[in-house]
């Protein structure tokens, strides 16, 4: 029998007291009344020369309870083999971090420590190379260490390790780690370990940890690349969404570029420049505090149909500095025109002047699609970006245009003559009755709301004039007052009536125009105001503003980025070209280095940026008690790779750690010892409640 | 004629104290002893036993005819009766310890119960001869007083006292007897009933003064067969009923040590008892009372013949 912690036998030596307190002279415990002690002197008490049976069987009782006592705290085991022991050895997976944070100084350093660790490594146990950034790549398997001949082994991996460069993608230290453990997994050995090369950037994903079960048996040593100054800003794109700091409605309908700032926990930078490469243009600058990031204008540029590149100026860590800028190009947009006799020539019909103010410009390119509203299906809502619906819809069509509006997609609802209240007030989603306007000769628009993003651009004085524009006809819509509240007004005719009315449906939103800008109804589609109102609804619908593809160093890039179909050129920021036909090989992922790519050639080329992941700015080092908290079992980082005698000692150790544990005997002997506590206290009960014996004879 | 100091056909029925003492009332176990010890006697010896013959007297109607002196009769004719000098005085004062370690007993029969017994018994004989009986009882100074009487109803006081007599406080003996000397002023018969288990540097003092005061003094030392043996074996902590103290004691090795302190302390109240012509009696409570009391009123009795003889011939 062996134990786990002999050093608890020195406990043994407790035995020692009971059995002196049993042999010791103990004063008598038995009292007798005597009539006067005047001729009594204290006489020195015999020890018991004779002790009775049941002293020493409560002698021995505790002797046997401490010894069982000890016995457990040694947590005794038998070493047994055990059922799939692993065998002795130690399996090791070397983690080395690529990302776009170990480039330049840091990977010099980050090679030369993934050296020293290969050189630790015993030809006889496994080994495997694994690099990472966004992703995991096994450099050098189990496998292929365990096919090289003993004394090959390091050498090899050597020359793996050397023929590796950086990356430009982010740090996912999650999925390595998960990766490095499922890895292990299949080794059948007494020693797990990843050894874990990077500079530990607090910018790392560990997402893949959150519901990850660690196995008790991997463990984790970092070897750590320090970086030799945390000081680092990082210039990254920014969606309109970031401009928190703008609520203005105007402001954000702005197409100024803004990009985000960001300023490393304890930098001792401050001031920072944007400049576009290549232009001699203005520049931008500001102040930011450590550990801040804003959102600022980026400066004008002088060549907007064309790809750029805006460059920061401030710190020494050149990698996340620059922000590659594709041009931006129109954004398509599918217009789905549903009215009754709907005619493209006919000046009667909206749609011929929809037509013609709707033409492909650098900022929208409009598709209009005419449909009958009987013909109108759900496969026509889904590929349409738009509406104007100048007809009641069918009552089948009722619902699924409400549910597309709902969805987040925008409608104009021209209100005709003799429109169906019923109907309308399904679109609408609430009741309300419609009548055509008595109004003689014609009505102007008398109360205007400029404030409002789609009227907004005809603020200024010289335009905001709509007194010329005159509407020959228009209905008069009768909304509960309850339901009022529903519809934000744009524009009163002069009679007090709505003229158009904004709905939100949901997502999406309705504008409801109580006249048609045919000239039977009005003078709008004729007047040099209707343009610029139409480019407006569009924008605030978000499909005036041009398209700017941007994405992060390994994001695939989806089919629907470019428009030509096939097999296109794709032509990368390294120079080279890769031939890509997205209808059989999907998105594009060959998107390994920051820079513009550009799918196709000539008018149809289509040109989207690939930037480096921001997260990989923040350089700040992480606390390795965040892996602690994910359940990551750490080693101590500065402990060496064992030898191979530390190694099996180790492993002995702890193969005899599973013996114990699975034969559990400790739990016996506290069994045994509490029964044997029972015994005694029973038996001392026993004799303490028998007579001493008569004290007279 | 002289009588036989033990008689056996009434030994054979003295009542062992442990039997005895399962008798509740005082008086009637007092009085079951009595008659036990006085079929055990040749004569009666109700009268006359501790009186000293005086001189004769003319008798008047409603003497007891018993003391005509019959040979005066038939010398002169004339009926005279014996005056006793004791006749008319005679007086006894019980002197009762109930300190504590009279409460010590052992085989159910504690000393306390013993001597109260004993004090009843000769309280009881005392009254029917006629005699005035008092009661005094003691521990550390004068619990309960009641002085010589003889009328009605005194000695049931005097029962009913020592019935309720119960275990008191420590010994003083010296004090004691001095109080109880103060009390008794007339000529007195004073019995004393003790186990003397207090220091006797008081006692002989006392015990003179009251010979000086001409007082009869009869001590019975009340003792325990198991203080007079001791007679334990197990090593014990043994506790003073008195003091409370406690020690640690081996039997074996204290036994010598405490029967020859035991034995001098015996010896030295006797000498003083002697000196003092104090009579002593050892009231064992393993004894029958029967037994004590027969032999000392057979001796009492002897010895009242005696001065009687003497005082005749004189």
């Amino acid at each position: 029998m062996s134990f786990l912690f002999p050093g608890f036998l020195l406990g043994l030596a407790a035995i020692v007291i009971p059995i002196v307190l049993h042999l010791r002279r103990q004063p008598p415990t038995n009292a007798v009344t005597f009539s006067s002690l005047m001729f009594l002197e204290k006489t020195p008490v015999r020890p018991k020369s004779r002790r009775r049976l049941e002293d020493w069987l409560l002698l021995m009782l505790r002797c046997l309870a401490l010894a069982l006592l000890t016995l457990m705290f040694m947590r005794p085991f038998v070493r047994t083999p055990i059922v799939g022991e692993k065998s002795s050895g130690a399996a090791t997976v070397v983690v080395l971090d690529r990302s776009a944070s170990m480039r330049e100084v840091l990977w010099k350093e980050a090679l030369a420590m993934t050296s020293d660790v290969v050189n630790g490594l015993a030809e006889s146990d496994a080994a495997a190379l694994v690099t990472f950034d966004g992703s995991v790549k096994t450099v050098l398997g189990f496998d292929a260490w365990s096919s090289a001949a003993v004394g090959q082994r390091r050498t090899m991996m050597r020359a793996e390790l050397a023929k590796l460069q950086p990356g430009w993608g982010s740090t996912d230290l999650g999925k390595a780690l998960v990766s490095a453990v499922e890895a292990l997994n299949d080794r059948q050995v007494a020693t797990k370990r990843i050894v874990l090369v990077s500079d530990m950037q607090e910018g790392a994903a560990l997402g893949a940890l959150d519901s990850f079960t660690w196995p008790e048996d991997v463990a984790v040593s970092v070897v750590r690349v320090q970086h030799a100054s945390a000081d680092n800003l990082t210039l990254s794109a920014s969606a309109r969404a970031d401009d928190s700091t703008e609520t203005d409605t105007k402001a954000k309908s702005d197409t100024m570029m803004r990009v985000r700032v960001s300023n490393s926990a304890g930098s001792r930078l401050d001031h920072f420049s944007l400049a576009w490469r290549g232009e001699a243009g203005d520049k931008a600058q500001g102040t930011l505090a450590a550990g801040t990031s804003r959102v600022i204008a980026a400066p004008p540029r002088k060549k907007e149909d064309e790809d750029g590149v805006l460059d920061l100026s401030g710190d020494g860590i050149d990698f996340d500095d620059h922000l590659y800028v594709a041009r931006a190009h129109p954004r398509k947009a599918e217009i789905l025109c549903i009215g009754k006799g709907l005619s493209r020539t006919d000046t009667a019909s909206p749609l011929f002047y929809l037509t013609r103010a709707l033409q492909p410009n650098a900022l929208v390119e409009p598709t209009l699609v005419a449909k009958e509203p009987a013909d109108l299906s759900e496969d026509d809502l889904a590929k349409a970006d738009f509406a104007v619906v100048s007809s009641d819809l069918p009552a089948k069509s009722v619902a699924p245009f409400r549910d597309w509006l709902m969805a987040g997609h925008h409608a104009v609802l021209l209100v005709r003559e003799g429109a169906d209240n019923m109907g309308l007030a399904s679109v609408v989603g609430f009741p309300l009755t419609v009548s055509e306007s008595t109004a003689p000769n014609y009505s102007m628009l008398g109360d205007l709301n400029f404030d409002h993003a789609i009227l907004s651009p005809f603020a200024e004085a010289g335009i905001r004039d709509f007194t010329k524009i005159r509407f020959w006809r228009h209905r008069q819509i009768k909304v509960a007052e309850a339901d009022a509240a529903k519809m934000e007004i744009l524009a009163r005719f002069d009679d007090g009536s709505v003229a158009w009315a904004l709905i939100p449906a949901g997502k999406g939103w309705l504008l409801m125009m109580s006249s048609g800008w045919q000239p039977a109804d009005s003078q709008l589609a004729v007047s040099s105001k209707f343009v610029p109102l139409l480019y407006s609804i569009l924008d605030h619908a978000g499909l005036a503003s041009p398209e700017s593809h941007s994405f992060v160093v390994g994001e695939p890039i989806p089919t629907k980025e470019w428009s030509a179909s096939g097999t296109v050129a794709v032509k990368c920021p390294d120079g080279t070209s890769l031939p890509w036909d997205g209808s059989k090989q999907g998105a594009f992922a060959a998107t390994n280095t920051p820079g513009i790519y550009i799918f196709g050639e000539g008018n149809t080329a289509t040109s989207v940026a690939v930037n480096v992941a921001s997260s990989e700015g923040r350089l700040a080092p992480m606390d390795e008690q965040r892996l602690r908290d994910l359940g990551v079992r750490m080693t101590d980082a500065s402990r060496r790779v064992l030898s191979k005698e530390e190694a099996a000692k180790e492993a002995l150790q702890q193969a005899d750690n599973e013996r114990e544990q699975r034969q559990r005997i400790w739990r016996w002997l506290a069994l045994a010892a509490i029964v044997v506590l029972l015994m005694e206290t029973w038996l001392a009960g026993r004799r303490e409640a028998k007579p001493e014996g008569a004290a007279i004879a | 004629m002289t009588e036989p100091s033990t008689n056996a056909a009434a030994e054979s029925t003295w009542i062992d104290p442990v039997a005895l003492m399962r008798i509740q009332s005082l008086e009637l176990r007092a009085r079951v002893v009595m008659e036990g010890f006085i079929k055990g006697m040749h004569r009666s010896p109700l009268h006359g036993f501790s009186a000293e013959f005086s001189e004769y007297r003319q008798y008047v109607t409603g003497d007891d005819p018993r003391f005509i002196d019959w040979k005066v009769v038939a010398r002169s004719d004339r009926y005279y009766v014996k005056k006793f000098e004791e006749e008319t005085n005679l007086r006894c004062q019980l002197l009762l310890d109930v300190s504590a370690s009279m409460g010590y007993g052992t085989n159910g029969v504690t000393k306390l119960d013993y001597a109260r017994t004993l004090t009843a018994t000769l309280a009881l004989f005392l009254k029917e001869q006629g005699d005035a009986v008092g009661l005094t009882m003691f521990d550390q100074g004068i619990t309960e007083y009641l002085p010589a009487r003889n009328r009605p109803g005194h000695m049931h006081a005097l029962m009913m006292h020592l019935q309720r007599a119960r275990q008191g406080r420590g010994t003083s003996l010296g004090v004691s007897l001095k109080n109880a000397g103060e009390l008794v002023r007339r000529r007195a018969l004073i019995v004393l009933v003790s186990d003397f288990l207090a220091p006797l540097d008081q006692l002989e003092s006392e015990l003179s003064l009251l010979g000086v005061m001409r007082h009869d003094v009869v001590v019975f030392h009340a003792l325990d067969p198991s203080e007079i043996e001791f007679r334990f074996d197990q090593a014990a902590a043994f506790h003073d009923i008195e003091s409370g103290r406690q020690l640690p004691i081996e039997p074996e090795a204290a036994r010598d040590s405490y029967l020859s302190r035991f034995r001098a302390h015996l010896k030295r109240l006797q000498d003083i008892c002697s000196r003092q012509g104090v009579e002593y009696l050892q009231a064992r409570t393993d004894r029958p009372l029967e037994e004590l009391l027969f032999g000392f009123l057979s001796a009492r009795r002897k010895l009242s013949v005696r001065h009687r003889s003497s005082h005749a011939a004189s």
